[in-house]
Order: C-alpha cells, then sequence, then structure tokens
C-alpha cells in the first residue's frame, strides 16, 4: 500500500527517525511515493470507480450497523465531500459533522461504555494480600478449559484437575486448538503458544504429586458440575492441600455463593467467579462475594479477572446474580409472545433489529434449550415473585422434554445441519419445534415489531433497575456494562440505564404502566423507577 | 529400520545435599558430593508417522521436560543445568535442548546444550550431569533425550549443494555465468541425499555387523527369533500390569569404551561391563537387575557368549576369568529396545529409569545398564538402590 517507507526494529526507532528527518529537512533525502496501479486509478481517480467504492462501502456499513451507527456513514460524507471542494471546507465540513455526531445519544452511549469499562478497572479492594501465581481451575469442560486458557494466556501457572484423563485431555485440547487457531491466523508465534500450553499442568486424583501441586496453588476457580453437594466435595478434597491463603472461586451460575461456602473451612476465602460462554470471547465477569467473604479474598478475585482482560463488575449473592437475573423475565416474555401467537421469526427479527446480536429464539438455540428452562425453573423459584410472571414456560419444557436442545444437539428451535460452517441465509425453523409450539399459542398475534420490542426489552430493563435498587448491583455503571457486555444490549443504546435516562424515565414508567394495565402486574414499573419520573433524576449524572 | 520414532525420556540427577552436609562436618574439605538419580519420565514410544508425525523432535522434547517436572511437582528454578540427547538432527535446533526447555517454560536462564553419542547420548547426557555434579557446577540438572524418524532431513547431493553455495558468486557475472556454472552438474546430481544406515567409516549397515558377530560367535537364527519374541511378550506383559513413584537410585560408576569398528563393533557392552564391574569392586554375580539396550537379538546374544566365555576375557578383557553367564531372569524383565523401540537418543534414559524403578519393585541393591552404539562405542553403568 505504500504506508511505510521503511521498518526498523522497535529499539532503533528513534535513532532512525531522526536521521531521517534531518536527512528530509537536508534534502539528501527524498521521499518516494509509489506509484499507483492501473486498478487503484480507475477506482480513486475516476468518479466512476468513486461511485463503486462508495456503494460497496454503503453497503457494508449498512449490513454491519443495521443503521444504528451513524458515524461510518457521516465519514463516507465527510470523504465524499472532501473530493469535491477544497481543502478548508472540506476541514469545516468535517467539524461539523463530528459536533453533530458528538451530539448524539449513540455518542453518550458508547463514550458511556468507555468511561464505564475504565471505572470499572479500578476496585475498592485494593492489591490483594497474597500475589496469585498459580491458580487452579477444577473441571476442564467447556467453562473450565474456556478460563484454564485465558489465565495461562495471561502469565499465570494454571493446574487443570477433571475427575479423569479423558477429561482433562479434552480440556487441553480445547486449548491447544484455540492457540492453534490464534498462530495460524499469526496472532500467537509459536513460542508464545509452547510456552502458555506449558504453563498447563493437567491432574487428576491418580497423578503423582497433584496434592503437592495444589499446596502451591494462590486460587482455585471451580467449574464442575451444577452440584451442591459436588462442589462442597471438591471443596473438602482441596482444602486438604490448599494453603491457607488460597481463594476459593466458583463459576455456579445457579447456586448461591454461601451455600456453596458452608462446606469451606475457610469461608471468608470462598466467592463466585461467573464467566460467560465461550471464556475467551466473552469479555464479562461477575463476581460475587457472600456476606462472609473477606477484602482479600475480593481482591485477588478482581486482580486475577481483570488480568485474565475480563470487564468485572461485583454483584450481590441473589439468585441469578445481576445478567441471568435480568434475563429471567426476559425468557418468561418470550414464552408468553409465542404463546400469545406471535411468530418465531418476527421475535427473533424483531430483537435483532433493535440492535441485540440474536433474537431470543436463537439465543435460547444457542445457550441450549436445557440452560433456558433450568434458568427460568431456577429463577421461578427464587426471589422475583411476580416479576416471573407472564407465562408458566411450557414450550421451553415441550421442546426440552423431546430433546430438541437446541445448536448443540443439532435440532431445537431451528435445524442446524451437520458438518457445521456458517450457514448462508437464513435458518429453517425446525417444524417439529414449531408444530410443538402451535399446541400452546392461544391466539393470533397483531403486534407490531415495535411492540414486540418493547415488551421484551422493557422486562430486562425493569428487572435490572430492582437490581439497583435491591442493590444486587452497586451503580447504574456496573448495570449498563454488564448488561452490553453480558448478553449484547445494544451497545449504541448504551444499556438499560442509559437507554431510560435517554428517553426520560417518566415516558418509560408510562410505558411499562401500559403493559401492566394491559397484561399483568409482572409488568408493573420498579419503585425506583417511579421515583426517578417523579423526581425527573437522571440515572447518569 | 523398523525401530519407531518419537521421543522423549528425561531424569534428572541431584547431589544429595543433605549427605553433603554431614560428610563435609565429619570429614572437612575434599569430600564428594554423592550423586543421585531422582526421577524419570517419558512420553510413549510409538512408529514413525504415526500419531507423532506433525510434531518435530523438539515438541517431543518439550513434551517430557515438562511432563517430568509436573510428574514430581518441581519447582523449575531449581535446576541448574538442562542437556538433552539427540542423534539424526533438525538443523534448525542444533541446541534442541535449550529450545525445547525454552518451549517447555522452564526460566530461561537456565544454561543448555545437547550431546551426542548415537544410541547412548541419553548416557552420555546422565553422566555429564554427573560430572557436573562431583565437580559441584550443579546441584539439580535435568537431562532429556529424543528422536524422530517422523520427519529426517532429507538433502540436495553434495554436487547440487556446492552449486547453490557458489550461486551468488556466478549470478555476478551474469546469465550466461549462471548458466555456464549450472552446467556443470550432471543429470545424477539432480537427486536426492537421504540419511545413510551404513557406518560413516566402515561402511557396513549396522545389521549385517550384528549378522556377521552372530556367526562368529555361534548365535544361531533360531535363538535370536526366540530372544525377541522373549522381549515381546515381556514387554505385553508389563504393560498389562501397568508397571511403566524422594530419589530413586544413586549413580555409583559409569565407563565409556570404543572397540574396533570393522570387526567388534557391536560388542562394546562386554568391555564396557568388565570396565565398571572391575571399576566399582563388583562382580555379575552381585547385580540384581540387568537392563540392557537390544539393537538387535544376535548383537545382545553375542554380548553375552562373548561375557560367558574365559577365552575370551583372556583375550580380549585382560581378565583371567570370564566376566559372568547372563540371568535371563535379572534381564530386561519387561521387554527392551526390540519391543519397546528405540528412538536413538532417548533410549539411555529409559534404561536407567527402568533400572532403578525395577530395583525398587523387585527388593534389589544393585543395576547394571549396559548399551552399544553406532561407531564401535559402549557404555556401562552401576546404580544403587536409594533407600
Amino acid at each position: 500500500m505504500g504506508l511505510a517507507d521503511v521498518v526498523v526494529d522497535p529499539a532503533a526507532l528513534e535513532t532512525v527517525a531522526v536521521e531521517t528527518a534531518r536527512a528530509l529537512a537536508e534534502g539528501s533525502l527524498k521521499g518516494k511515493r509509489k506509484g499507483k496501479g492501473l486498478l487503484q486509478k480507475v477506482l480513486e481517480d475516476t468518479s466512476m470507480g468513486r461511485s463503486i467504492v462508495y456503494g460497496q462501502t454503503e453497503k457494508m456499513v449498512a449490513k454491519n450497523t443495521g443503521g444504528h451507527y451513524p458515524a461510518p456513514t457521516a465519514i463516507l460524507d465527510t470523504i465524499k465531500y472532501g473530493f469535491t471542494h477544497s481543502k478548508p471546507q472540506a476541514l469545516e465540513y468535517e467539524a461539523t459533522r463530528f459536533a453533530e455526531l458528538a451530539a448524539t445519544s449513540v455518542s453518550a452511549a458508547l463514550r458511556g461504555i468507555f468511561t464505564g469499562t475504565t471505572a470499572l478497572k479500578q476496585s475498592k479492594y485494593g492489591k490483594p494480600a497474597n500475589p496469585v501465581e498459580t491458580v487452579a481451575v477444577v473441571g476442564a469442560g467447556l467453562m473450565g478449559a474456556g478460563i484454564a486458557q485465558v489465565t495461562a494466556e495471561k502469565g499465570y501457572r494454571v493446574l487443570l484437575k477433571d475427575k479423569d484423563l479423558a477429561g482433562v485431555s479434552r480440556g487441553e485440547k480445547y486449548i491447544s486448538d484455540n492457540l492453534k487457531g490464534k498462530m495460524k491466523k499469526k496472532r500467537m508465534t509459536k513460542y508464545a503458544y509452547d510456552t502458555t500450553t506449558s504453563r498447563v499442568v493437567g491432574l487428576t486424583d491418580e497423578s503423582a504429586n497433584w496434592g503437592k501441586q495444589f499446596g502451591k496453588a494462590d486460587m482455585v476457580i471451580e467449574a464442575v458440575f451444577e452440584d451442591l453437594s459436588l462442589k462442597h466435595k471438591v471443596i473438602q478434597q482441596l482444602e486438604e492441600h490448599l494453603p491457607p491463603h488460597a481463594v476459593f472461586a466458583s463459576n455456579t451460575s445457579a447456586i448461591p455463593i454461601a451455600r456453596i461456602a458452608e462446606a469451606s473451612r475457610r469461608p471468608e476465602n470462598v466467592i463466585g467467579m461467573h464467566y460467560f460462554s465461550p471464556v475467551p470471547q466473552m469479555p464479562l465477569l461477575e463476581i460475587i462475594p457472600h456476606k462472609g467473604t473477606s477484602n482479600a479474598a475480593a481482591a485477588a478475585a478482581f486482580e486475577v479477572g481483570k488480568k485474565q482482560g475480563k470487564t468485572v463488575i461485583f454483584v450481590k449473592d441473589v439468585p441469578g446474580f445481576y445478567v441471568n437475573r435480568c434475563l429471567g423475565p426476559y425468557l418468561v416474555e418470550t414464552g408468553a409472545l409465542m404463546e400469545a401467537g406471535v411468530p418465531l421469526e418476527q421475535l427473533d427479527k424483531a430483537i435483532k433489529a433493535y440492535g441485540f446480536p440474536v433474537g431470543p429464539i436463537t439465543l435460547a438455540d444457542e445457550v441450549g434449550v436445557d440452560v433456558a428452562a433450568h434458568v427460568q425453573a431456577f429463577l421461578s423459584k427464587a426471589d422475583l415473585g411476580v416479576r416471573m410472571g407472564g407465562s408458566d414456560g411450557p414450550i421451553l419444557d415441550a421442546l426440552l422434554k423431546a430433546k430438541l436442545l437446541g445448536r448443540k444437539a443439532g435440532k431445537g428451535f431451528y435445524t442446524y445441519p451437520a458438518g457445521g460452517k456458517k450457514e448462508k441465509g437464513p435458518k429453517t425453523l425446525n417444524p417439529e419445534a414449531t408444530s410443538l409450539v402451535q399446541k400452546y399459542v392461544k391466539g393470533e398475534s397483531k403486534l407490531t415489531d415495535e411492540e414486540v420490542q418493547n415488551r421484551l426489552v422493557s422486562r430486562f430493563v425493569n428487572e435490572a433497575v430492582f437490581a439497583l435498587q435491591d442493590g444486587v448491583i452497586a451503580s447504574p455503571v456496573e448495570g449498563d456494562i454488564g448488561a452490553v457486555f453480558g448478553i449484547g444490549f445494544p451497545p449504541f443504546l448504551g444499556g438499560p440505564f442509559r437507554l431510560i435516562d435517554a428517553m426520560g424515565a417518566g415516558k418509560y414508567c408510562s410505558m411499562l404502566e401500559g403493559f401492566a394495565g394491559k397484561y399483568g402486574e409482572q409488568f408493573a414499573p420498579a419503585p425506583l423507577l417511579v421515583e426517578h419520573a417523579k423526581s425527573g433524576k437522571k440515572f447518569h449524572q | 529400520m523398523d525401530t519407531g520414532c518419537t521421543i522423549v525420556v528425561e531424569r534428572m540427577l541431584r547431589s544429595s545435599t543433605l549427605l553433603r552436609g554431614l560428610a563435609s562436618k565429619a570429614a572437612g574439605a575434599g569430600k564428594k558430593p554423592t550423586v543421585v538419580f531422582v526421577d524419570g519420565a517419558r512420553i510413549p514410544f510409538a512408529q514413525s508417522s504415526t500419531v507423532y508425525n506433525d510434531y518435530l523432535g523438539v515438541d517431543l522434547q518439550k513434551f517430557a521436560y515438562k511432563g517430568l517436572v509436573d510428574k514430581t511437582a518441581l519447582d523449575p528454578k531449581e535446576i541448574d543445568y538442562i542437556l538433552g540427547g539427540n542423534v539424526i538432527q533438525e538443523v534448525r535446533t542444533s541446541n534442541i535442548a535449550r529450545e525445547a526447555a525454552m518451549a517447555a517454560g522452564l526460566p530461561t536462564n537456565i544454561p543448555a546444550h545437547t550431546v551426542v553419542l548415537a544410541c547412548i547420548s541419553s548416557n552420555v547426557g546422565i553422566c555429564s550431569a554427573a560430572e557436573k555434579v562431583l565437580t559441584e557446577h550443579a546441584s539439580l540438572v535435568l537431562v532429556g533425550g529424543v528422536e524422530t524418524f517422523s520427519d529426517v532431513p532429507i538433502r540436495l547431493t553434495r554436487p547440487l549443494r556446492q552449486a547453490l553455495i557458489t550461486l551468488p558468486k556466478a549470478m555476478k557475472k551474469g546469465p550466461l555465468g549462471v548458466f555456464k556454472h549450472l552446467a556443470k552438474l550432471n543429470f545424477k546430481d539432480l537427486g536426492l541425499e537421504t540419511p545413510a544406515i551404513a557406518n560413516y567409516t566402515t561402511g557396513e549397515v549396522m545389521g549385517h555387523s550384528s549378522d556377521r558377530l552372530s556367526a562368529k560367535l555361534g548365535v544361531s537364527r533360531r535363538e535370536q527369533d526366540e530372544f525377541a519374541a522373549l522381549s515381546h511378550q515381556r514387554a505385553a506383559k508389563a504393560h498389562k500390569d501397568g508397571i511403566y513413584k524422594d530419589p530413586k537410585a544413586f549413580l555409583r560408576a559409569w565407563e565409556f569404551v570404543a572397540v574396533d569398528p570393522f570387526e567388534q563393533l557391536l560388542l562394546g557392552p562386554t568391555y564396557a561391563t568388565a570396565k565398571v564391574l572391575s571399576a566399582a569392586g563388583l562382580t555379575l554375580a552381585d547385580i540384581d537387575v540387568i537392563e540392557i539396550h537390544e539393537a538387535f537379538a544376535g548383537q545382545v546374544l553375542s554380548n553375552f557368549r562373548a561375557m560367558g566365555s574365559d577365552k575370551f576375557a583372556q583375550e580380549y578383557l585382560n581378565r583371567s576369568t570370564k566376566v559372568g553367564d547372563i540371568d535371563m531372569a535379572k534381564t530386561n524383565l519387561h521387554g527392551g529396545s526390540l519391543s519397546l523401540g528405540h528412538p536413538f537418543a532417548a533410549t539411555g534414559n529409559r534404561l536407567v529409569t527402568t533400572a532403578a524403578n525395577r530395583l525398587h519393585r523387585e527388593g534389589g541393591r544393585y543395576a547394571l545398564v549396559t548399551a552399544c552404539a553406532d561407531g564401535g562405542l559402549g557404555h556401562a553403568c552401576i546404580i544403587e538402590k536409594y533407600e
């Protein structure tokens, strides 16, 4: 492309740059511009060529932004303007468009995400008392292996333990396959691959000296099956070998951390570290101290989470923590809308158009219909009361019974043909699933996309407000960042709290009250939201 | 060759610092450290171009270094020196011990070098490590050994190599110069050169040497087949019984010998055994465990003949009586190189680790390890069980 004239070793950069500048100034060195090839000349120097480039770019921008981000279009306009006007005029145009963009709510939302993630890089717990060098991961399944991977990649020594060699090997293979992929894309050197994989020590109960190895572990992250008695067994077995300062973190999503801590000799060291799947890609980490967790343990967990490259929010030890807790009512509403006769494709299309990465039906298939059903079931029995109302979730149960578990089973709401390459074009609905859904449909729906979007999203947003109100999260910053990074809440909206601020708490409240009147108490706005509606105070100052 | 590739084995040696402490208190300066063999580990040996097909030797050695360090829960910072053996070299990794050690995540400030002595390369590694401990240059040494035939150096012929090396000079003379330069090659120069299996000096293929030795010492084909079959049976049983956990042994004595490569190429073990028994003040009867490298059935049996012959001892070993008769009940009890595979530089480590493990399992006191190597070389060492 001709952007760089000379490439030098970083150690020599300054010297060579100074010499080059001096030579250019003296005239002893003349800059050479690479000549344009014919194709480049046609595309850049003729108006017909340029309009081809613009056309392609506009198509790509539309596809990638869904029309939600004004900046790429403004950039394109500015470039177009620059070709047909003088430099001063072009700079003036650019400045005007920039100022307009800066004043948009999208800009505020994106800046909010930046300042939010920056703020979350500090915690109130300070530096951990004991430096963490060795992290043990217990359970080498999908979550455990992913956690082990990001931990090893960032320089920690990792003890990866599972109940048998086959399990450990599967975990090690998951890691090495992912890292080999990075090597292929030249994002990782062979040396980094070798030293990273060498940092992972695979262990089982039969391994020689596994106890001695655990004697050097500063932290354990437990990612075994979601069974309380199993987790208790793990704690008790490991505490025979762990040093007294070792933090025991659980990746549980459905068991209260306080209950897990009951089996520990040192419950002050027990904490929740809830990752999102797939761990190497998903940036959010919920850290959940229980009432008895010490500041030192929280500090250590935060330090490790940060070093793993995650954005951390601290969450109170309540069912569902924060992200899954807000998803509960959203899942229930999905069922309610299906039962009201809203077509499955409309549900997905509407939510995707709203700005989420996937719609609720696809989401269920991706996380697993069994997982979605389990989350809904356990949250319904928890402390959300009427907020889990609106549907008993019979459709998810029916699909579960018929073993239509989603992508992992090859079929769920949609079918997933074997030989997995990314499908081109829309997915096909599974006729087995649609006929099951039909059994529970109570009528024909005439809801617009906008109504579908508002009903679904408002149940999530309302629950987020309850979470702030009840101290599940500490501030709207955690609430917004958690939603955006945890389930892909549209970044251009900034998160549930910025959404309310932009719309106005009063308007949002009225909308919810309207839904409550038509559909039931599950839509009743949170008292904190009513307060903000009355006072006009924003969540973000 | 039907020996498989794959590699890896390692061993560690460490001075017994406790003993050293007591000794210096009691006897003052001049008391030597004691050398102990702590533990060994290897990855499974496999046939070439199968499961390890995509790995270079350096990757396999990395697995073994990491495996042993993990198995013993050793803190790598305690290692003072790293050695490794490798015979068929990948040109890019001529100091394979260093590259593998770094890839295994061992601290980069531990020096490492690579040793070669054909099939007894890792024995050289072990003994060099012992010498470092004895001269107090190191307290803890990690020794590896690796071989793979899944990727071997295949070269252009020598005339073609030379033409390419001197090509830049010819290019200065322009296209005519290049043409004249390359025209010096003839058709048969445009071939490939694969690693030879014949000895460089004698030109003889080792299998032929073994057969000749067997013929001279009266070892029949039937005896060779029975020996090979026994090796396989013992290895199979050992796998079934799950044979393959403080330090395990003291390294008491070791010797390297060289013999006439033309006429006695594979008799090194006999000479070395005689020498090491004498150095240790022991007889063959004092030995409870024997691990001998099975290069060829005929070669092993020929050595047994030589060791069991008074005449051979008088004529060649400067002894009045034979070295001794080998008891097969004590020897290669769980199979040997014939049945387990012989990745050249890894075998020495396997022999010593197996001998040490056998002493503990069987309750013996002394073990003899001996091996021959291409070029008319031999090695023997005596280890004593650590209690």
